[in-house]
């Protein structure tokens, strides 16, 4: 007669796995934050600025919170990818993402992706500030924002751009509806192609962020930023901004690169996430991280410390911005 | 320059044991599908940005070069091509497996690559400061002349009916069109699919047509080799890379054009070594007097391709050292080391550090030779695993693939994609439509549209700007004439024989 049930032996055994599992579990979530490497989403390729400067930041930030970083990168779609699988990831504080707000809240905008601004995550820090600028070649025919203006009047002046969902787009589209110029957009879906074509002289000028041209520096003349003052007036040689050269009111417009966790595991695990972002201040205040910038080719003079409460409303601007110039970023204006 | 090249080959003399390192784990990586140098130049980053600069440079340029020469092995061997650039070596290395070849192909491939590779590494010294130029009149519309003419390929290599051939590459086109359009990132056909989104995946695409759907056909028979080529093939010594030295040396012509041809496309700023080798089975195929022979297993084929995709490795080099451009994935993992190094890069490395640019360029050169050296024997040893049963071969083939496919970029989703388009290929193969075709479209498709669309933004919607320049005009007159002068040559050919 066969017997029914399972024997003892694989009785046994599931009770073995089912403790393991139960107190497995337990000890996992009992464990001091943060219990394993950190994982970093970047939302765009490797050998960019965003890789330079997080490979800087978790240099130092390792010390502080005693775990090792590992970042992986998911560019495309304009920074669509890495958000979306950063929305994706356990709300468990072993997932930031690193990306840029006002590029990337702008793609929020105007490709209307699956994630949710504010309700998925919170920019808890951010490490730096970089203008939007114009740039021309050195010894090219427009040296001026006064020529490159006179110019658009006679005809479309062509302008490279990473791509549209850009801070410097926007920029270089407002620049031109509040002088009559015109302005050629055109995407080269990356910073690296952009500034080639701008040297090469396929384009009359390049619209990017300031730290991302400077090893170019000794080629190109910077010749507006897009600020209300110039604070990086020795490293841009005296670019102008548009109220100094043109007398034109504009927004600023500037990159800041930050850091983001899912907000679920900022609401339900408040002390982790003080350590979190307490280790981070810390790592930013820390001297090293100036060698370290530095050692990634970047300007230490781009540092630039934000808490949440201001890296979240410098998303929430932009979000606005993008919103009232939607139509102009979609090329329908 | 002379007196820098000999203190820079004076300094790598003292990293000699980075080069077979780095040439030898590049042909590793170069030979499992899914790696690149890229991948694992990151992954290396933390040992490389330990070195000084030069010993990392030289590291990471023996790595690239090797990995070139390694993509050849499972193209030749299994139809297993790691990455785009050793697609075209598919077309004719593994028909050339399948005849009892497999040595004598694996030897072509090595002997062009090496020689190919060394031949413009040694342009690249004698006039680095000077090509730079050659930089500036590559432009968009340059760039979308030459991918036309790796897209000219779909009408050539057709595999009999050049309707089903067009087909195809239309298809490979459509397929190609998958994901945000590179203007207004507006999404094609992603179905919401987050993976589709930066377009259709490269490597899942190229080792599911060829690999997986080859290891679908496989199981079909015993062994890939042909049953009446297989006892030649297992009593063979060293004959076959004997073969594959003499063609190779005796193609000498083929194997310099080729590599110029990689050389000059790897000058250009995001080309990519997929285009390089596309192109020179192009031309080399338009040219031949036996294009008949061209994806049945022609010795030209293989050169086309691996002296072009190792010609293109020092060219591709250019633009980062001699202007600060990063012209593709590798190059710009070395520009984070350069960084990292405080290096200035671009004019000023040849004013502060010129020793350090020479330097990676010999390193290169070296490279090239110690490849000749741990190449070329291992030929006959690699071609033994070509005798592996098919029930053995298959499931490696198809388990190592997937495992590629997920590697490339770290997705679940691109083993889908990667059967997905196994299932394609073999359903292709058996209805006599070409793969090759449909992967052409897919690969060239995406860059010709973004090309093209640039060119047409540059010129404010007017077609007429793909005329304008002068390098633009000239190009097209050669894919114009290369696509007519072979059939006109043939012609004349044929009624002087008739005559």
């Amino acid at each position: 007669m066969k017997r029914k049930g399972f024997s003892a032996a694989v009785k046994m055994i599931c009770c073995v796995l089912a403790w393991v599992l139960v107190i497995g579990g337990a000890a996992v979530s009992w464990a001091e934050y943060p219990s394993k490497n950190i994982s970093v989403i970047v939302p765009t390729g490797e050998g960019g600025a965003m890789d330079r400067v997080v490979r800087a930041v978790t240099n130092v930030w390792k010390d502080y919170i005693g775990v090792n970083f590992q970042s992986t990168f998911h560019a495309g779609a304009s920074g669509e990818v890495g958000y979306m699988l950063f929305s994706k990831r356990p709300a468990d504080g072993h997932t930031l993402l690193a990306g840029n707000i006002a590029p990337e809240m702008m793609m929020y905008v105007l490709q209307e992706p699956d994630f949710k601004f504010p309700d998925d995550f919170v920019y808890f820090a951010c490490m730096d500030s970089d203008p939007a600028v114009l740039w021309v070649r050195k010894d090219g025919p427009i040296q001026t924002i006064q020529d490159l203006v006179e110019e658009g009047k006679k005809r479309p002046v062509t302008i490279a751009t990473s791509r549209f969902p850009h801070p410097s787009t926007l920029a270089a589209l407002l620049l031109a509806e509040a002088t009559g110029a015109q302005f050629n957009i055109i995407p080269y879906g990356g910073g690296n192609p952009a500034r080639t074509a701008g040297l090469t002289g396929e384009v009359d000028a390049v619209t990017t962020f300031l730290s991302s041209s400077l090893d170019f520096a000794s080629d190109v003349k910077f010749i507006v930023m897009f600020q209300n003052e110039n604070k990086w007036k020795d490293i841009s040689r005296n670019a102008p901004t548009p109220k100094e050269a043109l007398g034109i009111q504009m927004p600023e417009f500037g990159g800041n690169r930050a850091w983001a966790v899912s907000r679920e595991f900022r609401e339900k695990n408040p002390e982790e996430y003080t350590k979190l972002v307490d280790s981070f201040r810390k790592a930013f205040d820390d001297p090293k991280l100036q060698d370290e910038w530095k050692k990634v080719g970047m300007d230490p003079r781009f540092l630039e410390f934000k808490n949440e409460e201001e890296s979240m409303k410098m998303a929430q601007d932009m979000i606005e911005t993008a919103m009232k110039y939607k139509e102009i970023l979609k090329g329908k204006k | 320059m002379w007196e820098m090249t000999l203190a820079s080959l004076n300094e790598i003399l003292g990293y000699w044991w980075l080069i077979p390192l780095g040439v030898g784990l590049g042909i590793f990586v170069g030979a499992v599908p899914g790696f690149s140098s890229t991948n694992v130049l990151i992954i290396l980053l933390p040992f490389t940005l330990g070195m000084e600069s030069g010993a990392g440079m030289a590291f990471m340029a023996s790595l690239y070069s090797g990995s070139h020469m390694g993509g050849s092995i499972p193209a030749v061997l299994f139809n297993v091509p790691g990455t785009g650039a050793a697609a075209a070596t598919c077309f004719d290395g593994y028909p050339m497996t399948q005849q009892g070849r497999g040595q004598e192909a694996l030897a072509i491939a090595f002997a062009a690559s090496a020689i190919g590779g060394l031949f413009t590494t040694m342009i690249t010294l004698g006039a680095l400061p000077y090509l730079s130029k050659m930089v500036y009149y590559f432009g968009s519309i340059e760039n979308f002349v030459i991918i036309l003419f790796g897209v000219a390929l779909i009408a050539q290599i057709t595999g009999g009916s050049m309707l089903k051939g067009l087909i195809a590459g239309m298809f490979g086109l459509l397929l190609g069109a998958v994901g945000y359009d590179h203007v207004y990132s507006v999404p094609r056909a992603t179905f919401g699919l987050v993976y589709l989104f930066d377009g259709m995946p490269r490597v899942p695409a190229i080792v599911g047509l060829f690999a997986i759907s080859e290891a679908f056909s496989m199981v079909e028979k015993n062994m890939i080799i042909d049953a009446s080529k297989l006892s030649d093939a297992l009593k063979e010594g060293w004959q076959g890379t004997k073969r594959g030295l003499v063609i190779t040396l005796k193609k000498m012509g083929a194997v310099i054009r080729s590599s110029l041809i990689g050389f000059v496309v790897g000058i250009i700023p995001g080309a990519g070594a997929t285009i390089g080798s596309f192109v020179s089975y192009q031309q080399a195929m338009s040219f031949s007097k036996d294009k008949e022979q061209f994806g049945k297993g022609a010795p030209e084929g293989v050169i086309a391709s691996e002296a072009a995709n190792n010609g293109l490795t020092s060219g591709s080099l250019i633009p980062l050292l001699t202007l600060g451009i990063p012209g593709g994935g590798t190059a710009a993992v070395m520009l984070v080391v350069l960084q990292a190094h405080g290096v200035p890069i671009g004019p000023r490395l040849f004013q502060v550090m010129p020793q350090l640019a020479y330097g990676v360029v010999v390193a290169m050169l070296v490279a090239y030779i110690v490849m000749i050296i741990m190449g070329v024997p291992l030929a006959k040893s690699l071609a033994k695993m070509s005798f592996f049963p098919t029930k053995v071969l298959a499931p490696a083939i198809i388990s190592f693939t997937l495992i590629g496919s997920f590697v490339a970029r770290g997705y679940l989703f691109d083993m889908w994609i990667a059967l997905f388009f196994g299932v394609l290929g073999y359903i292709l193969k058996r209805t006599g439509y070409s793969p090759h075709a449909v992967l052409l479209g897919v690969i060239l498709g995406p860059l010709a549209e973004q090309y093209f669309l640039r060119a047409l933004l540059l010129g404010n919607g007017n077609p007429a700007i793909l005329f304008s320049r002068p390098l633009g005009n000239f190009l097209w007159v050669l894919l114009v004439l290369s696509m007519v002068l072979p059939a006109l040559l043939a012609r004349f050919r044929n009624r002087k024989t008739v005559q």
